[in-house]
């Protein structure tokens, strides 16, 4: 079933993507276009986490869940791929860009958990989740297994991701992908307090309350 | 009635109309594994067309359903005059064809395609010219355009096609599948009109069973 102009098919639909995703949410997903096999057409392949942008859990302020979520398609068709069994992932922590920064491995990662099944959200084909909570710090994801494509055939993946901060010398250094491209970036969880107004000890500018009430004087 | 290979007045016709109508813009006609259906408890959108009364002559295109921007996927089921694939064939086709694809005011962003249909001869009755056929649109394994907005009926043979009472078509829309925007068909106008291709899975002969279909839905 593979057709060579599937592959520039899939390019062109994965720059499509990226310029609206781009246009949506600066803490977009991570997406990759999966070349098909003999039984397969390409698959489109995004993952990030669920409620972008994230933050990490701060008890009393942010309940840091950010689930891992992938959204399986026929890559020609934008048809969701449902009913994927054999999906797997590991997933890394590096505690912040300093740590990430002077790791020449995964094996230096903060934490690891490996062998994670991921499944389909109930009544929502083609989108697969991980419930978790997450902490301020860069996270990487492995996934790994077998995508169901439509029942006729099963398509391999075999790919890594990691979210993306200021201040990481490179992003992709973990990163993979087997019989694919990739595009985009995903945002790692972030701080709460960044989004907090006014800030602790901070001051804000603005003058209408002084104009205000001269005004209303 | 035989399809072009002897008179390809009626096809030069009929697309010849379409490019008329593209060139002055302002005309837009107007156990499936990869059949999700709609979303939660949304309901679908339906459309039913009689088609009864409607004699459409060579060349003639009958436009049936036009959701642009979005493209969408969905059930489509015909009633119509039918003729074995050939001759002595327990298997039938329609004698008008069955288009879907894109037709964009840009000729560019143009494509057409004969859709594959399913011969359900379970509740078709040949000998009274009444044959009832399904399609899914988009088909991401058996052919036709990728992604649609329009559906049209096209007469490409040689003789005016009569519809009598019982021939209708039905459409029922499930899914929106992004949009011309993100995701225009480019280096049009493409036309792959002709004779649909028909699959049958009752008959003893099962290399006309499509890819993926184990039943009729």
């Amino acid at each position: 079933m593979k057709q060579t102009n599937y592959v520039l098919l899939g390019i062109l639909t994965s720059v499509a993507m990226i310029s609206v995703v781009g246009t949506q949410n600066a803490s977009a997903h991570q997406l990759a276009v999966l070349f098909g096999d003999s039984d397969t057409n390409n698959i489109f392949f995004v993952l990030g986490h669920t409620d972008e942008p994230a933050f990490g859990q701060d008890p009393g302020k942010h309940d840091g869940k950010h689930n891992l979520e992938i959204r399986l398609s026929d890559d020609a068709t934008d048809l969701a791929l449902a009913d994927s069994t054999d999906l797997f992932f590991d997933k890394y922590y590096f505690k912040n860009v300093k740590k990430y920064n002077k790791a020449n491995s995964l094996d230096k990662a903060d934490a690891v958990e490996t062998g994670i099944n991921i499944s389909q959200a109930f009544g929502d084909p083609g989108h697969y989740i991980h419930r978790q909570i997450v902490s301020d710090g860069i996270y990487g994801y492995h996934v790994y297994g077998e995508i169901d494509y439509f029942g006729v055939g099963k398509l391999p993946v075999d790919l890594t991701f990691f979210c993306s901060r200021d201040g990481m010398d490179d992003p992709a250094k973990f990163e993979s992908v087997t019989d694919g491209v990739t595009f985009g970036e995903f945002g790692c969880p972030g701080s709460i307090d960044d989004i907090k107004f006014p800030k602790k000890g901070g001051h804000h500018n603005n003058q209408f309350n002084k104009d205000d009430k001269s005004k209303d004087d | 009635m035989t399809y072009l290979k002897q008179n390809k007045i009626p096809m030069i016709t009929g697309t010849a109309l379409l490019t008329i109508a593209l060139a002055f813009g302002g005309t837009v006609f107007a156990s499936h594994s990869f059949e999700t259906g709609v979303k939660g408890d949304s309901l679908p959108d339906n459309t039913h067309i009689r088609l009864d009364g409607i004699t459409l002559a060579p060349g003639g295109v009958f436009p049936l359903y036009d959701s642009s921007p979005n493209y969408v996927s969905g059930h489509f089921l015909l009633t119509a005059p039918c003729e074995p694939v050939t001759e002595g064939d327990d298997t039938y086709r329609p004698t008008v064809s069955v288009i879907a694809g894109h037709i964009d005011e840009l000729a560019e962003n143009t494509r057409m395609d004969s859709i594959p249909l399913f011969y359900i001869n379970t509740v078709s009755n040949p000998d009274a010219n009444y044959c009832v056929f399904h399609a899914h649109i988009p088909d991401p394994l058996n052919g036709g355009a990728p992604k649609a907005t329009d559906i049209d009926l096209i007469n490409l043979t040689d003789e005016d096609i009569t519809f009598t009472s019982g021939h209708i078509v039905d459409i029922n829309i499930q899914q929106v599948l992004g949009n011309i925007t993100s995701s225009p068909y480019t280096d049009g106008p493409t036309l792959n009109v002709g004779p649909n291709p028909v699959f049958d899975l009752n008959d003893e002969d099962h290399t006309n069973d499509g890819i993926g279909h184990s039943s009729q839905s």
